[in-house]
């Protein structure tokens, strides 16, 4: 299907909508780029992939990756080849579009609930441990030392640190093998996600109590941003660091985190909608996608009070939204199953 | 949310407490095993010491995150939340979940999950706490053990097991402590756990519609379902008008972002401050306390007092429920709350042949009766 809509006066948004439906929940999307594909995590535990270049119906190939279990988490393996995902059968799998599968880690009774990923290495947390990998997938260190379960992951920028989210705070650790004690930022809360600023500047967590924390880590100052009717557990940065993206409200709430950071300023407020469960900025531009508990796909330009209805992908939540590297493909699911590609190209 | 279910499209999620030892594996063992044409999960956490034969058992550490500022009892199950998340990912391998907590387990934070946290909520329901208990080391446990008092309090079943094993005098006397602490549970008699599991499951006891279903205690002095003298009349029946349940945190808040009137501020966060009583003082026993009011209840007075009641006692209050006869309103008010976390709704019309009242039922710690009574008269229109 082929679409062209108007946002406000001059702004016009072309793409094309491919859209279809799995028998399980997509529980998370991600871009292969190197290879050239859309990958979808889904609950009965495979990896559902379509290529960009033809993403019709019929090219759509099912791994079992995860067999009668459920995977939790996915993201884009380190080479952009392939994925990295996690299951309730305790398994952490590398595996290639072309379908070759490596079990990098097992946590007997376990699930692996948590993965993060950068051009350094591979992080993963099962209960209180949290193991790193090199980008290959061959063990560097394990990390036992946190108070509660793990609930987020984020490297810095440069992939030289480890933040970790668990009740009470975050902990950071080095990515080296060496002995080591994390270096604990506390807040009393139960934090349920993490993400590191592009600028390195901030860690940022969501919090069970529907707030953002944050500490800035030049001198561990707290910050605290509430006013969300929900969890704002999906978090993105623009592509120049200085805008997050959050979901938890019936708008995109977008903070500035230039110069001291965010407290105590008004965060900007886009694609008004039913309550939103997933925002990816976009790579390039001043753009951030959104998906909604309606199911509704959506896009907003920072800076500008409009924004555009894209697609509806079926009644349900949507879970997951992914831009490919390059900016063309906008890659969506939901909880009932729905799964879209979007091709901004021309 | 746009996609909320009905409670009745809602997985039901049975609560399991007791004494290892007191038989809680035995009735575990056989609601995963009898015929009723549920798929259970089950989420356990004394995974070496049970035998159970389930395909879908997950095991858990109880972590009990507070909320609030750290105030001691709005207290959840953190890895419930996750568990029963994870879970949903794939919600064609059961059709209900069984949590069983340990013997040392507070049941109010496994029960708080349920109505604090969203993405629970939106799928799953509590449908009862089942608290199974052995008649012949009860006794001594309620001494000894704060948790044996409390999952009893909580309790809205329990299985009075191994009565094989007492005198008919003991058994009385072990029942007269159990409605000593909680008045309204439905008890019942086993031994081997050998309870018809329609007494167990599907009790509907957290649906603000089947409150008085399950209690006609509330009513009149009927005595509970289940025990001697207890009189079906018309108030056994259910009827499922079901209208939305709005879940009321106690916090005054900001609205939320990008809903009109909110204000942007530094910290909208909710101080909120409560009297934190002694902890460790565990002889002080739970006792029920039920209280009637005849004429019209003011429907702001009420809330005020019953939102300052259970701010400053909430942590004393393990479970309250009320029906309550609202000035100027031709429906019903239902409420219920489990330590501060309150959930209320107005439910059908009252029926032009039935007696109009407002009732309040109370189980806590410390309760003072005359004080109580003394507040909710106040709250006459
Ligand atoms: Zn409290
Ligand atoms: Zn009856
Ligand atoms: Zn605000």
């Amino acid at each position: 299907m082929s679409n062209v809509k108007n946002a406000s006066p001059g702004t016009q948004v072309g793409f094309r909508a491919y859209l279809w439906q799995f028998q399980s929940a997509v529980v998370a999307v991600a871009s292969a780029d190197e290879a050239g594909h859309a990958g979808f995590g889904l609950g009965d535990g495979s990896i559902a992939l379509r290529p960009f270049d033809q993403p019709d119906a019929n090219t759509t190939r099912r791994l079992i990756v995860h067999p009668d279990s459920a995977l939790l988490c996915l993201a884009a393996s380190p080479d952009g080849e392939g994925f990295v995902s996690g299951g309730d059968d305790g398994r952490l799998m590398l595996t290639t579009v072309d379908g070759e599968g490596s079990e990098l880690a097992t946590v007997p009774r376990k699930w692996i609930e948590q993965i993060a990923v950068s051009e350094g290495g591979i992080a993963y947390g099962a209960g209180k441990r949290v193991g790193l990998l090199t980008a290959q997938g061959a063990p560097v260190a394990v990390f036992e030392d946190h108070p509660s379960t793990v609930t987020g992951l984020a490297f810095n920028p440069k992939g030289k640190r480890l933040v970790v989210s668990h009740y009470g705070g975050v902990s950071l650790w080095w990515t080296k093998s060496e002995q080591q004690t994390a270096k604990r930022l506390n807040w009393k809360s139960s934090h349920v996600a993490v993400t590191w600023s592009p600028d390195g500047k901030f860690v940022m967590t969501a919090t069970q109590e529907n707030e953002m924390h944050g500490w800035r880590l030049s001198d561990s100052a707290d910050m605290r941003m509430s006013g969300y009717p929900s969890k704002p557990r999906s978090l993105s940065w623009s592509k120049d660091g200085r805008w997050l993206a959050t979901s938890g409200a019936e708008v995109v709430v977008v903070w500035d985190c230039k110069g001291k950071g965010p407290m105590g300023t008004a965060p900007m407020e886009l694609s008004r909608g039913a309550l939103v469960t997933a925002v990816a900025c976009h790579p390039k531009h001043g753009l951030i996608a959104s998906g909604h508990a309606d199911g509704q796909i959506k896009m907003g330009r920072i800076n500008d009070e409009s924004s555009i209805d894209l697609e509806k992908l079926g009644p349900a939540p949507i879970t997951s939204l992914a831009w490919s590297r390059d900016g063309r493909y906008l890659i969506a699911g939901g909880e009932d199953g729905s799964a879209g590609i979007l091709d901004f190209g021309t | 949310m746009s996609q909320s279910l009905s409670d009745f499209d809602k997985t039901p999620v049975t609560v399991l407490t007791g004494y290892l030892g007191a038989g809680k594996t035995t009735l575990l063992n056989r609601i995963l095993t009898e015929n009723h044409g549920k798929k259970y999960a089950v989420i356990i956490n004394e995974f070496g010491e049970i035998g159970i034969d389930n395909e879908l058992v997950v095991d858990a550490d109880e972590e009990v995150f507070e909320m609030n500022n750290g105030c001691i009892c709005c207290t959840v199950r953190g890895d419930l939340i996750r568990i029963i998340e994870g879970l949903f990912k794939r919600k064609d391998r059961f059709d209900a979940i069984v949590v069983e907590t340990t013997g040392l387990a507070d049941p109010g934070p496994v029960a708080q999950t349920f109505f604090v946290d969203d993405d629970v909520s939106r799928r799953a329901r509590l449908d009862s706490i089942v608290t199974v208990v052995d008649a012949r080391h009860l006794p001594a446990r309620l001494k000894d053990s704060r948790e044996a008092e409390e999952q009893i309090a909580f309790a809205d079943v329990i299985v009075l097991n191994k009565t094989d094993l007492v005198s008919k005098d003991e058994l009385a006397e072990v029942e007269r402590r159990i409605r000593s602490v909680n008045r309204f549970a439905q008890i019942h008699h086993a031994t081997k756990c050998d309870v018809d599991l329609a007494k167990v499951l599907d009790r509907g006891a957290f649906d603000l519609n089947r409150i008085l279903d399950l209690e006609p205690d509330f009513l009149k002095n009927n005595p509970a379902h289940g025990e001697a003298g207890h009189v079906h009349d018309e108030h056994c029946g259910h009827d499922h008008g079901h209208d939305h349940h709005h879940h009321d945190h106690q916090h005054g808040h900001n609205p939320a972002h990008g809903e009109p009137g909110h204000v942007h501020d530094e910290h909208c966060g909710h101080d909120h401050h409560h009297d934190h009583g002694d902890d460790s003082i565990h002889d002080t026993t739970v006792k029920s306390v039920s209280l009637k009011l005849d004429t019209p209840v003011d429907s702001r007075k009420f809330d005020a007092w019953i939102g300052e009641l259970l701010a400053t006692k909430g942590q004393d209050i393990l479970r309250s429920k009320g029906i309550l006869d609202f000035k100027g309103s031709d429906k019903r008010f239902v409420f219920q709350a489990v330590h501060m976390i309150k959930d209320g709704d107005f439910q059908r019309d009252w029926r032009s042949d039935e007696d109009r009242f407002s009732r309040l039922v109370f189980i806590g710690r410390d309760l003072d009766r005359d004080a109580l009574q003394k507040g909710f008269e106040g709250c006459r229109a």
